[in-house]
C-alpha cells in the first residue's frame, strides 16, 4: 500500500490576486475561472477511490452560487457567459451522485472539458442522449460518450435482473397484484418496480448508478436490499 | 513561549534525499491523529498506513534533574488494514482518523482508534514477567518426555524484558455509511460517540453489535444535502451534553435527556457573517475543521480555515474571542481553491489550564495564543530549524511590501508542508506536533 509521493519543489501560490468583489472589473472572468475549476475538480473527485462528502458539498454550493450570480447578472461578454441550464444541469448530476454511496469510477475517464472545442458540447451531448426508456442499458450506444454511462458491473444487466432477488410481494400487495397492473398497461414487474424508484434523470451525464433508490418514495423493502 | 525542542522522528525508514530539492515521503507514514492520554504519560500516533505508534514518557534522569524525560517509543501496532466494500466496489483507507484514549483503570491501557468505518477498542498491556520451571516443557517450550520426569516443581515467575502487547479487545463496525470523523469517549467512561459526515451514533464501550443513532441530518431527498457534519464531542463533565460542528460554519449543541433523537438542538452557535468580507469562498472558509471543550467544560473551540473561536457555552450568537491563524491566506483563498488547500482540516487544543490554545499552519508553521496577555507566536517544525535541546525561534510571516530579515515572505511558503494536527499534554507544557512524517515533541525550559 505504500506508494512513493514526490514532495518535489515547493508549491507556490500563484501571484494573482482574489478578485472575489463583485465590484471589481475581473469578476466576470474570476466567475468564469472559478466555474471551471469547481467543474474540474468535480470531474477529478468523481474519478478518486471514494469522493468526500464535505469536498463534494462545498464544490456544489460553490457551483449553485456562481450559477445563481450569473443568472442575476446578464452578462456582458457573450463569450464569458455559459447558458445557465447547462450549469444547472450539471448540478443536477452533480447532486445526483452526492449521496451514501459513492459511485464507482467510470472506467473510462471524461474528457476534460477545456479540451472540447465548445464549451460544455460533450456534456450538452450526453444530456440529450439520457436514458429515456428504462431499458436494457445496453442498448443505448450510438454515442461513443454512452459508453461513460454503463458501470463496468451493471454492464450487462437489464433492470429486470438488478432487481431479481429483491422480495417484490410487499410491492404488489400495495398495486394490487401484478395481474392487475399489466391489464392496465402491459408492464412487466421490473417496470413495475420503477414506479417506486426516483425518475431516472435524464439530466445525470455522471451517475450512471441513479437506479440506486436513495429518495423516500422509494419502497423500504427495496432500500433493505439495496442498502 | 520559548520551548526546547527534545525531537523524535518517527520514520522506520528515512526518506531518500535525492537532491536539495526532492524530498520522497512514503505516504503510508504520514501522521494522521496525535493524541495524549490522560496522564500525559503516554502519547499516541495514528498514520495513513493504518499504525499505531504509543511513546512513554520516560522518568527524568537523576543526572539531568533540571530536564524532564524523554519520549521513546513504547508500542507499535497495525490497527487498521485496507479492506474493500464489494457492494460498491471501492477499498476502505485504512488511515487511522482519530485516536482518543479512555481514563485509565487498572495496569493496562485502553485506547479507541478509528478510520473511515470501524472503530476498535485496543488494550495494552506490560509483560515484565514470565514463568519458569515448567513441568512438562522446558524453556525452548519443547515437550519433555515424560519418562525423563523424576520430581515435580512449582514454577516461579521471573523478570523478563519489558514487552508491551496490544490486542484489539472490541470491534465497533457496520455503522457508518459515510466517513468516520469524530470519536469522544464521554464522562461516564462507559459510551462513546462516533459521528460521521451525516449521522451520529452512541456506543456502550461493551457492546459491539448495536449502537443508537443519536443525530440524523440526512435529508429525505439527497439533492437537497448542503451541509454535513465534521467534528463531534462529548462535553468533558455532563455526560448528556455532546456538540457537533457543520460545513457551514455552525455549532449545536445537544442535551441527550431531551430526546431519543438529537435532531433538535437545545443550542445552536453561528456568529453573523460579516457582509463586507463575502466572496465566493465564504461559505468553504467557515466551514469547521476541529472543536473542542475546554477542560473547565465552560467553553469551547472552533477552527475554521483562517481562524481560531473560542465560545462561551452560554452565549450562542457569537464568539467571545477569535485568533487569526494565518489572515494573509485570505487575498489568496481562489489559490487556496484551485490547489485544494482550502479543504484541509487543521485541529486545535487547549492546553491543560485553559489558558492558551495552539493549531497548526501550512510551511510547517504552528500557532499559539494566551488567551490572558493576547500574545501569540508562531514557531517552526522542522529539521532545519530545529537542532535538538535547541531554543525554537520565533517566526514571522511579511504581510507588508518590505520583508525584514528572518522574515518569510506569502509566496515562499511550502503549502505542502502543512501541521494538521497537535497535541497538548493534560498538565505540563509539552506539545506534540505532527509535520507530515515526522513527530516533534516541544518543551518548556525549567528553570
Amino acid at each position: 500500500m505504500t506508494m512513493m509521493m514526490p514532495r518535489g519543489q515547493k508549491r507556490k501560490l500563484s501571484t494573482e490576486e482574489d478578485a472575489s468583489d463583485y465590484r471589481a472589473p475581473t469578476w466576470e472572468s474570476q466567475q468564469q475561472f472559478l466555474l471551471t475549476v469547481s467543474l474540474n475538480k468535480y470531474q477529478c473527485s468523481q474519478q478518486l477511490r471514494e469522493p468526500s462528502l464535505r469536498r463534494s458539498v462545498l464544490i456544489a454550493n460553490t457551483l449553485r452560487q456562481i450559477s445563481l450570480q450569473m443568472s442575476m447578472v446578464p452578462s456582458v461578454n457573450a463569450e464569458v457567459s455559459q447558458p445557465p441550464a447547462v450549469i444547472s444541469s450539471i448540478l443536477a448530476a452533480l447532486d445526483s451522485t452526492i449521496d451514501g454511496n459513492p459511485q464507482p469510477a467510470p472506467r473510462i475517464p471524461l474528457r476534460p472539458l477545456e479540451n472540447m472545442s465548445k464549451p460544455y458540447e460533450g456534456s450538452v451531448a450526453l444530456v440529450n442522449h439520457g436514458l429515456r426508456d428504462h431499458g436494457d442499458c445496453r442498448e443505448q450506444q450510438e454515442d461513443g460518450s454512452m459508453e461513460v454511462m454503463r458501470s463496468s458491473y451493471l454492464g450487462d444487466f437489464t433492470v429486470e435482473d438488478l432487481f431479481q432477488d429483491i422480495d417484490t410481494s410487499l410491492v404488489d400487495m400495495d398495486m394490487g397484484g401484478i395481474g392487475h397492473r399489466s391489464t392496465e398497461g402491459g408492464h412487466s414487474a421490473g417496470d413495475d418496480l420503477f414506479m417506486y424508484l426516483p425518475p431516472f434523470s435524464p439530466h445525470s451525464p455522471f451517475s450512471p448508478h441513479s437506479l440506486t433508490p436513495t429518495s423516500q418514495n422509494a419502497h423500504p423493502a427495496l432500500i433493505g436490499q439495496l442498502a | 513561549m520559548a520551548g526546547k525542542l527534545l525531537f523524535k522522528g518517527r520514520e522506520k525508514d528515512p526518506p531518500h534525499l535525492v537532491s536539495d530539492s526532492h524530498q520522497f515521503v512514503f505516504s503510508a507514514d504520514i501522521i494522521s491523529t496525535v493524541e495524549f492520554n490522560y496522564s500525559g504519560e503516554l502519547l499516541a500516533t495514528g498514520d495513513k498506513g493504518g499504525r499505531v505508534v504509543i511513546f512513554q514518557h520516560e522518568q527524568e534522569s537523576k543526572n539531568r534533574p533540571h530536564l524532564r524525560g524523554e519520549y521513546n517509543v513504547y508500542s507499535t501496532f497495525q490497527s487498521h488494514e485496507p479492506e474493500f466494500d464489494y457492494l460498491k466496489s471501492l477499498e476502505i483507507e485504512e488511515k487511522i482518523n482519530k485516536i482518543r484514549w479512555l481514563p485509565q483503570q487498572n495496569a493496562a491501557h485502553f485506547l479507541l482508534s478509528t478510520n473511515d468505518k470501524t472503530i476498535k477498542l485496543w488494550k495494552i498491556s506490560e509483560r515484565d514477567k514470565r514463568a519458569e520451571g515448567y513441568n512438562l516443557k522446558d524453556e525452548d517450550g519443547r515437550l519433555r518426555d515424560p519418562f525423563r520426569i523424576t520430581s515435580l516443581r512449582v514454577p516461579v515467575l521471573m523478570p523478563m524484558d519489558l514487552m508491551v502487547e496490544a490486542s484489539p479487545r472490541r470491534i465497533f463496525a457496520n455503522a457508518h455509511t459515510y466517513h468516520i470523523n469524530s470519536i469522544s469517549v464521554n464522562s461516564d467512561h462507559e459510551t462513546y460517540l462516533s459521528a460521521d459526515d451525516l449521522r451520529i451514533n452512541l456506543w456502550h464501550l461493551e457492546i459491539t453489535d448495536r449502537s443508537f443513532n443519536i443525530v440524523d441530518i440526512k435529508p429525505a431527498n439527497m439533492e437537497e444535502l448542503t451541509e454535513v457534519i465534521t467534528a463531534a464531542e462529548c462535553h468533558p463533565h455532563q455526560c448528556n451534553v455532546f456538540v457537533y460542528s457543520s460545513s457551514k460554519g455552525t455549532i449545536r449543541l445537544c442535551d441527550m435527556r431531551a430526546a431519543a433523537l438529537c435532531d433538535r438542538h437545545s443550542k445552536f452557535f453561528e456568529e453573523p457573517e460579516d457582509p463586507s468580507s463575502r466572496s465566493f469562498f465564504s461559505e468553504i472558509i467557515s466551514s469547521i475543521s476541529d472543536v473542542k471543550f475546554s477542560h473547565s467544560g465552560r467553553y469551547m473551540m472552533t477552527r475554521d480555515y483562517l481562524s481560531v473561536k473560542v465560545w462561551d457555552l452560554n452565549m450562542e450568537n457569537r464568539p467571545v474571542e477569535t485568533y487569526q491563524v494565518h489572515e494573509y491566506l485570505r487575498s489568496k483563498l481562489c489559490s487556496l481553491y484551485e490547489n485544494d488547500c482550502i479543504f484541509d482540516k487543521f485541529e486545535c487544543c487547549w492546553n491543560g489550564s485553559d489558558s492558551a490554545i495552539m493549531t497548526g499552519s501550512y510551511n510547517n508553521f504552528f500557532r499559539m495564543f494566551d488567551r490572558n496577555t493576547r500574545r501569540d507566536i508562531t514557531l517552526e517544525a522542522s529539521r532545519e530549524s530545529s537542532k535538538p535541546r535547541a531554543t525554537l525561534k520565533p517566526r514571522k510571516v511579511s504581510t507588508g511590501g518590505k520583508r525584514k530579515k528572518d522574515e518569510i515572505s506569502v509566496d515562499s511558503l511550502d503549502f505542502n508542508k502543512k501541521i494538521l494536527h497537535t497535541a497538548w499534554h493534560p498538565k505540563d507544557n509539552v506539545i506534540a506536533v505532527a509535520a507530515t512524517n515526522n513527530l516533534y515533541i516541544f518543551q518548556d525550559k525549567i528553570n
